[in-house]
């Protein structure tokens, strides 16, 4: 029996070796150890034997069937051969499927990343009309009756004494005139100007504008609080420069012009060999503004800014032409 | 306007390059534009502020140099000889509207040969953009680049009667323009005029006829003051645009009037010849100019932020031409001198302070409080409302608030009433506010179908403009409206889950609806709470003809304002169930007419507190239940909140649903 059983492990590992082939392998394995396999057939003849030999034949069979399993899986690891032909083959490099991913306009992104940036440093969000009267457009805000400031502006007029508010100004003074300062805030929204549509200006565009009023507020602050508020959207490295200019609403005033990124204000093509870029406008808010409100202006003073989101987004992202922000060409607006 | 570099030189010394002389004017608030040769010297052009009229002239702006260099300027000494004859004899000048000019002064200069300027006039002319004309002329113009001043010479033989009279035009007076076009007057037109008819429009430009040309050998040179509102009036009026205009309607000098008269006087005498007539005929009602402002010192630290000593302050002000009249006790007192027209009151001078110190050597050190900016609940409803549908696949566009009037005038679901037209439109496309956001976005679908995408799923956040006849202004609507394409379900999908997102979630209601721009047979009303929210359904055929669209996309348009009022956006967590649900699917065939609406309402009616939740997921229609028929397929959930349910008890559930479904509406089990 010892014998036979000895034989069966040397065919058994002198086929296994010799097989190739998954097919050939599982046929193996049935051939050995299956239910009518040959070390079954072995085992059948263990009952007429002695108690003795029962139990050396029974300790030897054990072994050769680990053998023969150890041996087949060994052998099929290393054949690692696949099934033929029915199973389909994976391609990872099929596109993805994708679902659409929906995007946030430009430049209400530039929007609201902006008035992120002004939440953070305490201002209140407010709005006003975008239909406004004379009076909140120009008069509140120190720009008189026929005069040349008010050319600067190109208003849209609709009847009457109603326009489409040229800037985004008179929020200010609907605010102003709501409550009562201390007051810091931003003002968001569309302004409309008579202007041709070109590859930089276009009737419709967006603004916003700033207000902080108190009682220890100066120019330093507004120096302070712009030069943050454009670090923080352009980048540590951008400088700042805060040059006279004249509004009605403001006295001193000051055009705020940021660094061009790529050259560092030393003029190259990116800014039209300029350096500096104009943002902003702002100043300290003009006494008359703030007697028309009634606020009382040897108690408190106050800095005003305003800046055009759509000229920020442009910058931001390289675009040149105004237009594309309101043809909203999908090829456009997918790409932010 | 238009600098030369080496004109500027004439008047204070300045050891500045082009380049840098540019820098420090950007630096002082003249923003420069740019610059150029022209021949040996260089042109620089500045764009000059509104409140600084001083600075349109080379003198003005030579000012501002010898300040920053801290030179002196050198205005140009006057040698004139005058012969005996006084100029009265020759001419007599009313002003019949001392309000519109208060100050007329004219100077007569005889036997002039007018010619050919000399070179270095011309260049002078030239380099700053002007066209030479003749000697005279050009003299005039000299004077206006140097000192800001406008002049004009008249032929004085070509002046009826010899008389000038300062006058509003009649309606409908005629007169050519130098500039060969031919301008009819209006009675607010302020003019130069003879005995018999108008010679110039005042502070503006001077007729054809009475121009000096080669012909003329006397000449009447006028140096006036005109009310700027005036000039501006008859500057727009005759849309003529000049640089005498320029000036006037920012206000001149006043006290330069005289100086320039005679200026003028002198180089024509000088170079075109002739005798000037003594004096000047000079109807004045002006008050001389005398204007004081006082600074209180402390008040520089409290605007600016940054002390500056007040010794430092008086030698600012005084390089710029303001007197210092006295300074004591914290507060000095200052001449305003008449080309400062724009300094006023105190706060004027902090400002010229803060622009000869130097913005740049202001502090920029802030003290303000640290305090937190609120993001209202309107903006938050907004941002929120913009992340879930562009979550669900929509890109957002901005589309231009300005419409053509007929697309205003067309229907819209926001108001019956008229529409706000501009008056003053540039062009007949962006001629009225939109009243309407779903058009829009229909064109932004047309423009990309032309530009080769098939697919526009897009949304607008944006106000509309109604209500014209409300006082004092007229009514901002925000709205939201979206377009999708695929099926009316999948928009109406959309809508679900914004809703659900802000809160919304078992209070809104869909109604039938007929409504402009949206197909009659599918369309709906949603309302909220009773209140109309908005519409939403497949645009309509006739719409899409007419815009060529190759598919009809679903769209909506949502009450904006409604939602923001509405929205919830606090979440409260509810209890996860304890025990396990029954699940059982259930398909119904009844007529068509029959809504899923009534079914589900049946349902839940009859099922009672163990139903959970009912949802329908499929429609079927087909040969195996024929004609005017459908089947409706739906799963109910059960469960019980104290107890695992038993399958006798559910069926014994679903054979009511089932046996109240067919006595109402004749539906039957679908196998």
């Amino acid at each position: 029996m010892l014998e036979e059983l000895k034989k069966l492990c040397e065919e058994a590992r002198s086929t296994i070796d010799a097989a190739v082939g998954r097919d050939a392998l599982e046929q193996l394995q049935t051939k050995y150890l299956g239910r009518k396999g040959k070390l079954r057939d072995a085992m059948a003849k263990l009952p007429g034997l002695s108690d003795d030999m029962k139990r050396q034949a029974g300790r030897m069979a054990n072994e050769v069937k680990k053998e023969i399993e150890g041996l087949l899986k060994e052998k099929l690891k290393a054949s690692g051969a696949k099934k033929t032909t029915t199973k389909a083959h994976f391609d990872f490099t099929l596109p993805g499927r994708q679902r659409t991913l929906g995007r946030i306009h430009p430049i209400i992104r530039t929007q609201i990343e902006l008035c992120d940036i002004f939440t953070r440093l305490g201002f209140d969000i407010v709005r006003g009309p975008e239909i406004e009267l004379g009076y909140y457009n120009f008069d509140a805000l120190n720009v008189p009756k026929d005069h040349p400031s008010r050319d600067a502006f190109d208003t849209l007029y609709l009847d009457g004494d109603r326009l489409l508010r040229s800037h985004t100004s008179p929020v200010q003074i609907r605010a102003m005139e709501k409550r009562k300062p201390p007051l810091r805030i931003i003002a968001p929204g569309r302004v409309y100007r008579r202007d041709t549509a070109d590859a930089s200006h276009y009737p419709t565009f967006h603004q916003i504008e700033g207000l902080v009023v108190g009682e220890d507020v100066t120019f330093a602050d507004l120096k302070a609080v712009l030069t943050l508020a454009m670090k923080e959207l352009l980048g540590e490295s951008v400088r700042t420069r805060f040059r006279p200019s004249f509004f009605p609403f403001t006295e001193p005033s000051a055009e705020v012009d940021v660094s061009c990124r790529f050259c560092d204000a030393k003029g190259c093509n990116s800014c039209g060999q300029k350096g500096w870029i104009e943002l902003l406008g702002s100043g300290m808010v003009h006494p008359n503004v703030f007697k028309a409100v009634g606020y009382d202006s040897e108690k408190y003073t106050g800095f005003a800014f305003g800046m055009g989101v759509d000229r920020i987004a442009m910058g931001r992202y390289g675009i040149h032409d105004v237009r594309l922000f309101f043809e909203n060409d999908l090829r456009f607006l997918n790409q932010f | 306007m238009k600098l030369s570099y080496r004109w500027l030189k004439e008047y204070c010394d300045f050891d500045l390059s082009v380049k840098d002389l540019c820098e420090r004017f950007t630096v002082a608030g003249l923003e420069v534009e740019g610059y150029s040769d022209v021949g040996d010297d260089v042109m620089i052009e500045i764009e000059v502020t509104a409140d600084r009229p001083d600075q349109l002239s080379h003198l003005g702006v030579a000012r501002e140099i010898a300040a920053m260099v801290g030179s002196e300027l050198r205005v140009p000494e006057i040698q004139l000889t005058e012969s005996d004859k006084p100029a009265s004899d020759f001419a007599s000048i009313d002003i019949l509207d001392p309000a519109l000019c208060p100050r007329y002064t004219a100077r007569i200069i005889t036997d002039v040969k007018v010619a050919p300027s000399p070179k270095w006039l011309q260049d002078h002319i030239e380099t700053v953009g002007l066209r030479s004309v003749n000697n005279v002329v050009d003299i005039t113009n000299f004077v206006l680049m140097e000192c800001g001043q406008p002049l004009h010479a008249f032929d004085y033989d070509k002046l009826n009667e010899n008389r000038i009279i300062v006058r509003l035009a009649s309606k409908g007076e005629k007169m050519m323009m130098i500039d060969q076009t031919d301008k009819e007057l209006n009675d607010d037109t302020l003019v130069i005029a003879d005995a018999k008819r108008p010679v110039a429009v005042a502070g503006v430009m001077g007729g054809l006829d009475s121009e000096v040309s080669d012909s003329a050998t006397t000449i009447l040179l006028e140096s006036a003051y005109f009310e700027p509102k005036c000039v501006r009036r008859g500057s727009r009026l005759l849309a003529l645009h000049t640089d005498a205009s320029y000036r006037f309607e920012r206000g001149v000098d006043p006290e330069i009037v005289e100086w320039a008269s005679r200026r003028c006087a002198a180089m024509i005498a000088e170079i075109a010849g002739g005798t000037v007539a003594a004096g000047m005929i000079d109807v004045n009602h002006m008050e001389p100019w005398n204007r004081q402002v006082s600074l209180r010192v402390p008040r520089i630290k409290r605007v600016l932020g940054t002390e500056v000593p007040a010794d430092n302050i008086k030698r600012m002000m005084s390089s710029i031409g303001f007197e210092i009249i006295s300074s004591a006790d914290g507060m000095i007192e200052m001449k305003v001198p008449s080309f400062r027209e724009d300094v006023a009151t105190e706060i004027d001078v902090i400002a010229e302070v803060a622009r000869l110190y130097g913005y740049d050597n202001i502090s920029d050190q802030s003290n303000l409080t640290v305090q937190i900016g609120t993001v209202p609940e309107w903006e938050q409803v907004k941002n929120l409302a913009r992340s879930v549908v562009t979550s669900l696949g929509y890109t957002e566009v901005t589309c231009s608030s300005l419409v053509s009037v007929e697309q205003a005038s067309k229907p819209t679901y926001w108001a019956q009433d008229g529409i706000l037209a501009l008056s003053n439109p540039l062009n007949p496309n962006e001629a009225a506010m939109r009243r309407m956001l779903l058009p829009s976005l229909l064109e932004v679908k047309s423009l990309n179908q032309d530009k080769g995408t098939a697919r526009t799923e897009v949304f607008e956040i944006a106000n509309v403009y109604t209500r014209p006849e409300l006082k004092p202004l007229p009514d901002e609507k925000t709205c939201l409206a979206i377009i999708g394409e695929d099926t009316f379900y999948d928009l109406k999908g959309t809508v679900e889950i914004l809703l659900d997102r802000l809160g919304l979630a078992g209070k809104w209601e869909l109604e039938p609806a007929q409504v402009p721009l949206l197909d009659p047979n599918i369309c709906a009303k949603i309302t909220l709470e009773g209140e109309t929210l908005g519409y939403m359904g497949q645009i309509d055929k006739d719409e899409i003809a007419d815009r060529d669209l190759r598919s009809a996309p679903f769209g909506c348009e949502l009450d904006f304002d409604l939602i923001e009022k509405k929205a919830c956006l606090t979440r409260e967590f509810v209890e996860l169930p304890k025990f396990p649900a029954v699940d059982r699917d259930l398909a119904v065939v009844v007529d068509e007419a029959v809504v899923w609406l009534d079914i589900q309402s049946c349902v839940e009616k009859t099922a009672g507190e163990l139903l959970e939740s009912v949802s329908f997921f499929d429609l079927y229609r087909g040969k195996q239940i024929g004609p005017g028929k459908k089947s409706l397929a739906f799963s109910l959930r059960f469960r019980s909140t104290d107890r695992t349910l038993r399958n006798e008890e559910v069926d014994e559930v679903v054979e009511q649903v089932v046996a109240e479904l067919g006595t109402r509406f004749n539906a039957t089990l679908r196998k």
